[in-house]
């Protein structure tokens, strides 16, 4: 397993997977327009102790513990998709996407957007890409928005004319136009999180790295996000990286998804697919006339919850209809509900199934 | 858990926050000393072209104990729980303690002694340190009987500081934003009890009128004491002056926190 | 060219930002100025015990010494609206991370972390306290004013502006390694008023380290000393210097602060 906490002092195995990483041949760059090759990011930090004697020992010595965040990563994206990236809280996402956007430099490995080394920080780069943190913002809070945006166009040099067309465009597309002169700390989360798009897309940026950018809306305004990133993604084609805590952000945008646990790449590939793996078995859900004993249910397949009269089980996709008949037969059934697993479900499954076979690495 | 305890874990956890960062601890008693540095060679400066033995009615020696000590003084009294109290009454923190078995005046001062427990060991050693110093280097006559009674009006200085800035924060009440006055209050508290240069600087006329005012006796009292400035009968009346104000200050406090605990009921927290 | 006119247009915008910004809050301006004139209350303490105590420094007056203090107060009043609430805001930037959005922008970040606010409360006590200080003791001297005395004068105060940013932004890069800095805040506040007096006031070794080690001194004693004639060539030629030299070494180190940040943090 690759998260793991192990001391500084055994630093042999620092330096052994930077050789390893080294040692991967240097493969022809294809065309991709982000390339993630072995991408590593490692962490140190101190380990604090509560209570008065280990404060004060931490006056004099502080122990040093290193956490592996992204551990040897690769993947291509290419232009104009929109790629669903997944995994849990901690799994490594958002520091990805701070090396592809050279925030921070990798421990190993490489990556290029663009065909720029993203952590070289050349400014014709940074003028092409734009990051959006749900938890951040840059915009002034105590004025209008339309102040910022101005502000981004002096920062990105932008031509008057290509600027007004843009931001014509995207207030209209967000349907903000009434609110470019309200102060930003007047808006609504949902508001606000529109005029951060804009502010960030206000360069037209060929790629965009999108971290969480529905957090904490409600859902209307996160599905109009969802459609404003959708067209703009259709119509500008630009290349879009979306990490989303909402499924339903991700299975209405991407029809690709990277997946990632502890730090390490679970799966990449399509959402469908996904869905495909874990659709061999269906959720029917039940509900009864008289309580029935659960064991007589148990083998039709695994019990899900069992609350007296309404009962969920998990059925092999195969046999579903002969199972399904019995029951009907056997059983005082009153309704009952044939379900998909949901996706949040099925990427759980995935996490635990890496989990139990560490060495298998996916591809 | 005993009554007791509780106050003794929350001295710990201030000791404890205080010495969270050693860089910061380190550093900020190293900041004491730099204007301490300045007004060395201030003074020297003076007394150099001085025409009599003694300005404002100090010696050289007198005079660098007084910065050295007047510096140390005004960071061991200082407090600093203003911001935390108005937070409290700003979010609601003080809620609990109407609860909890526990009331805010001694939580408060017990979480303050824990924060100057350990300054007070450190700044005595520190005192003694540079009173020695001064004394082989300049001539200043220590004597111990003093030493005694500094230490003692130091604690009450400390504890009339406490008080002092435990009334002004009940401004809080009435006021939301008050930092930048109780910064400014600050400032001209320590200007006036001669933390930077003894109140004699001010002239007579505004001397007469702080003597009578408690700032003076929370700074330039203690130091003048060990100093040898004051003759024992002004060292009594001095002691007398500070538990004066200590009582006084202690009504004080308690009505207007009484005030703000009404209208702070009134609103509902 | 180019880039400087753009970085110009940028910082104007900052500016007018915040002016607009602290509009919105006319208390926390005025709240600003009260406290400064408190500080500004201790400083003129100094100029009390000059003129009460009549004591002259390495030949210079008490007016003379007026003029000292008068630019180390206004100087105050600039840092204060320049750069000291950029440079407390940086521990901040790291702690919220707001400077991963900085980074990003196609901008030097150093500029963008250090030049963004502009404190217009603030400065007022000190500029005005400071020029009328400055005022006094220029007329009680009755030195002449020559249009190369109030050149030299201005010049060495943009010397030592540029100087102040270089020099105390140092401390605050340190808050990209330790992330708590109240303590080292603390030592460059109490550097910031070695200034307080004439540096004639300290002994050789003092002197020597304030202008030669960390050349605070040079931020407001040459244009005094411009005043009064008494500033050598070969000093001017340090003060200039020396700027150069702290201003590099700045850009130095926030560039090493944020290679340290890149690969350090989370």
């Amino acid at each position: 397993m690759c998260t793991r906490v192990n001391r500084r002092d055994d630093s042999t195995n620092t330096v052994v997977r930077i050789n390893l990483s080294r040692c991967i041949k240097e493969e022809e760059i294809g065309l991709a327009l982000i390339h993630v090759e072995g991408l590593s990011k490692q962490f140190e930090y101190y380990k604090k102790e509560l209570g008065l004697r280990n404060s004060i020992k931490n006056l004099y010595h502080r122990e040093r513990l290193i956490k592996d965040a992204v551990c040897n990563i690769n993947f291509d994206i290419e232009e104009g998709e929109f790629v669903g990236f997944l995994g849990p809280n901690g799994a490594g996402k958002t520091t990805t996407l701070k090396m592809l956007s050279g925030i921070l430099y990798p421990t190993a490995g490489k990556a290029e957007v663009m065909g720029y080394v993203p952590w070289e920080r050349k400014k014709e780069f940074k003028k092409q890409f734009s990051i959006v943190m749900g938890q951040k913002n840059q915009l002034w809070w105590d004025l209008p928005a339309h102040d910022s945006f101005y502000l981004n166009k002096c920062i990105y040099e932008l031509e008057d004319k290509a600027y007004q067309e843009t931001l014509d465009e995207l207030v209209d597309l967000l349907d903000v136009k009434d609110l470019l002169g309200v102060q930003v700390r007047r808006l609504s989360l949902g508001e606000r999180m529109k005029m951060e798009l804009i502010a960030a897309l206000i360069h037209r940026p060929k790629v965009i790295l999108l971290d969480e950018p529905t957090i904490g809306l409600d859902i209307i305004s996160q599905k109009k996000i969802r459609e404003f990133l959708k067209i703009y993604n259709k119509e500008k084609k630009a290349t879009i990286l979306l990490t989303s805590h909402y499924m339903n952000d991700i299975e209405d945008l991407c029809r690709r998804v990277v997946i990632i646990n502890q730090g390490k790449l679970a799966y990449d590939g399509d959402l469908s697919h996904v869905n495909d793996l874990f659709s061999q078995s269906k959720i029917v859900k039940l509900n009864f006339e008289e309580v029935v004993a659960e064991k007589a249910l148990t083998k039709f397949g695994t019990m899900k919850s069992y609350e007296g009269l309404s009962v969920t089980l998990e059925m092999d996709k195969q046999n579903l209809k002969e199972k399904l008949k019995q029951i009907l037969e056997v059983l005082p059934i009153v309704d009952f509900t044939i379900e998909d697993i949901p996706v949040e479900e099925g990427i759980a499954y995935l996490y635990q199934k890496k989990e139990g076979m560490p060495d298998e690495e996916a591809k | 858990m005993k009554k007791q305890n509780k106050y003794i874990e929350t001295v710990k956890i201030g000791i404890q926050s205080s010495m969270a960062y050693r860089m910061n601890f380190f550093l900020s008693l190293l900041s004491t000393a730099f204007p301490i540095f300045i007004q060395f060679f201030l003074w020297r400066a003076v007394f150099e072209h001085a025409t009599s033995e003694t300005v404002y009615g100090y010696t050289f020696p007198q005079m660098l104990t007084y910065a050295v000590l007047s510096a140390i003084t005004t960071k061991l009294v200082s407090t600093g729980f203003e911001y935390e109290i108005v937070g409290d009454i700003k979010d609601g923190g003080l809620n609990k303690f109407i609860v909890r078995p526990i009331g805010y005046f001694p939580y408060r001062a017990s979480c303050f002694l824990g924060e100057k427990i350990m300054q007070l060991i450190i700044m005595l050693v520190v005192t003694i340190g540079a009173i020695m110093g001064i004394h082989y280097i300049w001539g200043l006559i220590i004597v111990p009987i003093r030493v005694v009674l500094f230490i003692v009006t130091i604690l009450l200085a400390v504890y009339m500081n406490f008080l002092i800035f435990y009334a002004i924060s009940a401004v809080g009440f009435w006021l939301t934003e008050v930092a930048a006055l109780f910064e400014c209050a600050r400032i001209l508290a320590i200007i006036v009890s001669g933390g930077i240069f003894p109140t004699d600087i001010f002239g007579d006329k505004i001397c007469k009128i702080l003597n009578v005012l408690p700032f003076k006796y929370t700074t330039q009292y203690p130091v003048d004491l060990l100093n040898n400035r004051l003759s024992y009968s002004e060292i009594g009346q001095g002691m007398l002056i500070q538990i004066v104000w200590i009582i006084l200050l202690m009504l004080i406090a308690q009505s207007i926190w009484r005030i703000g605990m009404k209208k702070y009921v009134a609103v509902g927290g | 060219m180019r880039e400087i006119k753009r970085y110009l247009k940028i910082y104007k915008l900052f500016i007018k930002n915040c002016l607009m910004a602290q509009m919105e809050y006319r208390i926390n301006f005025i709240t600003g100025v009260i406290v400064e004139s408190g500080y500004l209350l201790a400083k003129a303490l100094y100029a009390i015990v000059v003129y009460s105590t009549g004591v002259s420094i390495g030949g210079l007056s008490s007016d003379a010494i007026l003029l000292f203090i008068g630019t180390y107060t206004m100087m105050t009043g600039i840092y204060m609206g320049l750069f000291y609430v950029n440079f407390q805001k940086i521990p901040e930037y790291v702690r919220d991370g707001s400077l991963d959005l900085y980074i990003t922008k196609p901008i030097s970040t150093q500029f963008m972390v250090t030049m963004r606010y502009f404190d217009f409360g603030m400065p007022i006590p000190s500029i005005i306290g400071g020029l009328t200080m400055i005022v006094i003791g220029w007329r009680r001297l009755n030195i002449g004013i020559t249009p190369l005395h109030i050149i030299g004068f201005i010049g060495f105060m943009l010397t030592g502006i540029l100087l102040t940013y270089s020099i105390f932004l140092l401390p605050q890069i340190l808050s990209f390694w330790t992330v708590k800095t109240s303590g080292v805040n603390d030592i460059s506040n109490a550097l910031w008023d070695f200034n307080n007096m004439p540096k004639g006031i300290y002994s050789k070794r003092v002197q020597q380290f304030g202008t030669f080690v960390i050349p605070i001194f040079l931020i407001s004693n040459c244009s005094p000393l411009v005043i009064l004639d008494k500033l050598s060539i070969g000093e001017s030629v340090w003060a200039i210097s020396a700027t150069i030299l702290f201003f590099i070494l700045s850009r130095f180190l926030f560039y090493k602060a944020m290679r340290n940040y890149s690969s350090a943090s989370s």
